[in-house]
């Protein structure tokens, strides 16, 4: 996304800013794609958060980094969506201690079925599960991270690491032949 | 350093985040720690997938999709609380008045639109909870107006169920010719009922100054606009311009253009399913389907990016298969499944 492009739409361009949208729509779908686990509903969330990148591109400040600024965007519309949509689990309820009595003796496992990856994401909390999705499909650093979510940066290592440490449980249990969600 | 230690250096080493000597210490402790090896060696895999996931795409442009929304927002300006609540997405005027009032800056009229909408809810309520009969003034207007309308027996709420069932279907049409119904109705209370209420400058203000655009006797001209709204959007245009202020009125007029339209609409172009009972028809990118017992809307599909063609019933009459022949050539196929009211993608 050219500075350029960004500045003629802040200014008015409105074809500047359809092409923006344009440029941003896949990377706006996928994060809700990925955050919601289900097609439809990341269709109409990543309208929404196109049209709510429309109406207020003229607050967006140049400091922050445009492409951080649109996924706090789809980042927040999804979160809402989620909260009304399911109850969530917390992920104190899972052991997330390091098991050093795992068995280590099981095969490391062969490729997981993305089904199975999606279905684990979807076991996540919420704010977790934004996290891997920025740092997976949007390839965002630990700093790109935190300026979406307006998070700390520690936290979202915290986030990431327990996130994946939950995830390598889930899927582990699923190769054992555990019950896939 | 122990195993917990190990596992931080192991999860940043996945973010490529260690330096030389971090690195080091970690190699050190795995080569003697098979637990903590075998643990590295999962996280590694799993992070490979999770970089590996598919890089989906959307099935169709959604600039393109909610193009029209956002020429109502450049005409009419988008209200703060849009997103989050679909009753107050779209104002009628904005119909009424396609492509006049061309504005230059979006933001200023969003505080107008803010005001707006809280007269909207508030002669929206007012609307709910009042009983016909209650009121001497009301009963007057309410027979004058149902007499202009020409019909008699539709209950004030009436309005309020339409504008329900409409938006229970999920396209972004048919939930806008919902929300319509009540600004439309809204506005024109605003208008005719709320002038005399005190009103903190900003709320009257806007009101009126909406009120103008609503009550302007081109008004009706609408009908020729915006396929999916007419019924809706024009009855409440024509029924300003008569300068009748029922709002039960307001409601006649409504259901029954609304009526009317979907009559037309079910006489024209529609499929007419196996039993009868249903009729299907394109519009504009979405499909729509009619009961023909009362000719009500029934349902109608998302929008679609492409020309609408091929519209198949189902021999038992309970699914509709179309296709979607997009400008790039493509063409897709979906059911729609009128038991569970749902539409899927149909397999090529």
């Amino acid at each position: 996304m050219e500075p350029g492009l960004i500045r003629a739409a802040q200014s008015g361009d409105r074809d500047a800013l359809i092409t923006l949208l344009r440029e941003i729509e896949t990377h706006v779908y996928r994060t809700a794609y990925y955050i919601l686990n289900n097609e439809q509903d990341a269709l109409d969330a990543a309208q929404e958060a196109l049209i709510r990148i429309y109406t207020k591109i003229g607050s967006y400040e140049e400091k922050a980094q445009f492409k951080t600024w649109i996924q706090r965007i789809v980042t927040n519309i999804c979160i809402d969506k989620f909260r009304r949509n399911k109850p969530t689990v917390s992920i104190d309820e899972h052991d997330m201690v390091f098991h050093e009595k795992q068995n280590v003796e099981d095969e490391v496992m062969s490729a997981y079925a993305v089904q199975d990856i999606r279905t684990a994401i979807d076991k996540l909390p919420e704010h977790h599960r934004a996290v891997v999705v920025l740092r997976y499909l949007q390839d965002f650093s630990y700093n790109e991270i935190a300026d979406s979510l307006d998070l700390p940066l520690n936290t979202v290592k915290s986030y990431l690491f327990r996130a994946r440490q939950q995830l390598q449980t889930l899927l582990h249990d699923y190769q054992k032949g555990g019950v896939r969600g | 350093m122990n195993c917990q230690e190990v596992m931080e250096l192991m999860q940043r080493q996945l973010d490529d985040d260690l330096d030389e000597s971090e690195r080091e210490v970690l190699m050190n402790h795995t080569r003697h720690c098979p637990d903590c090896a075998a643990m590295f060696e999962r996280l590694k895999l799993l992070s490979a997938e999770l970089t590996s996931l598919p890089k989906v795409v959307p099935s169709y442009s959604l600039v393109d999709a909610i193009m029209p929304q956002l020429e109502r927002i450049e005409l009419f300006g988008q209200p703060e609380a849009a997103a989050e609540t679909p009753s107050s997405t779209i104002d009628e005027s904005s119909e009424v008045t396609p492509r006049r009032v061309k504005r230059d800056r979006r933001w200023p009229s969003m505080r107008v639109m803010g005001g707006v909408i809280a007269a909207g809810i508030v002669a929206g309520l007012f609307l709910v909870t009042y009983k016909p009969g209650l009121s001497p003034d009301f009963a007057t207007s309410n027979s004058a107006a149902n007499e202009s309308a020409g019909a008699m027996d539709t209950a004030a709420d009436a309005p309020q169920e339409l504008a329900m069932k409409i938006t229970v279907e999920d396209g972004a049409a048919a939930s806008e010719v919902g929300t319509e119904a009540m600004d439309e109705k809204a506005t024109n209370d605003g208008a005719s009922q709320m002038e005399s209420r005190s009103g903190s400058s900003d709320e009257s203000e806007s009101t009126t100054s909406n009120s103008d655009k609503n009550m302007d006797p081109e008004a009706p001209a609408s009908e020729a606009s915006e396929g999916e709204a007419n019924g809706i959007a024009s009855g409440g245009g024509s029924n300003s311009s008569e300068g009748s202020t029922g709002s039960f009125g307001d409601s006649e007029v409504m259901v029954q253009k609304d009526e009317s339209d979907s009559e037309n609409k079910a006489a024209e172009q529609g499929l007419l399913s196996p039993d009868g009972k249903l009729s299907a028809h394109a519009e504009d990118y979405s499909i729509q389907i009619y009961t023909m017992a009362d000719q009500t809307l029934l349902l109608e599909s998302p929008r679609k990016n492409g020309k609408l063609a091929n519209l198949v019933w189902s021999e038992d009459s309970s699914q509709l298969t179309y296709e979607v022949h997009a400008q790039k050539g493509s063409i897709e196929t979906y059911v729609i499944d009128l038991v569970s009211r749902q539409e899927k993608k149909g397999a090529h």
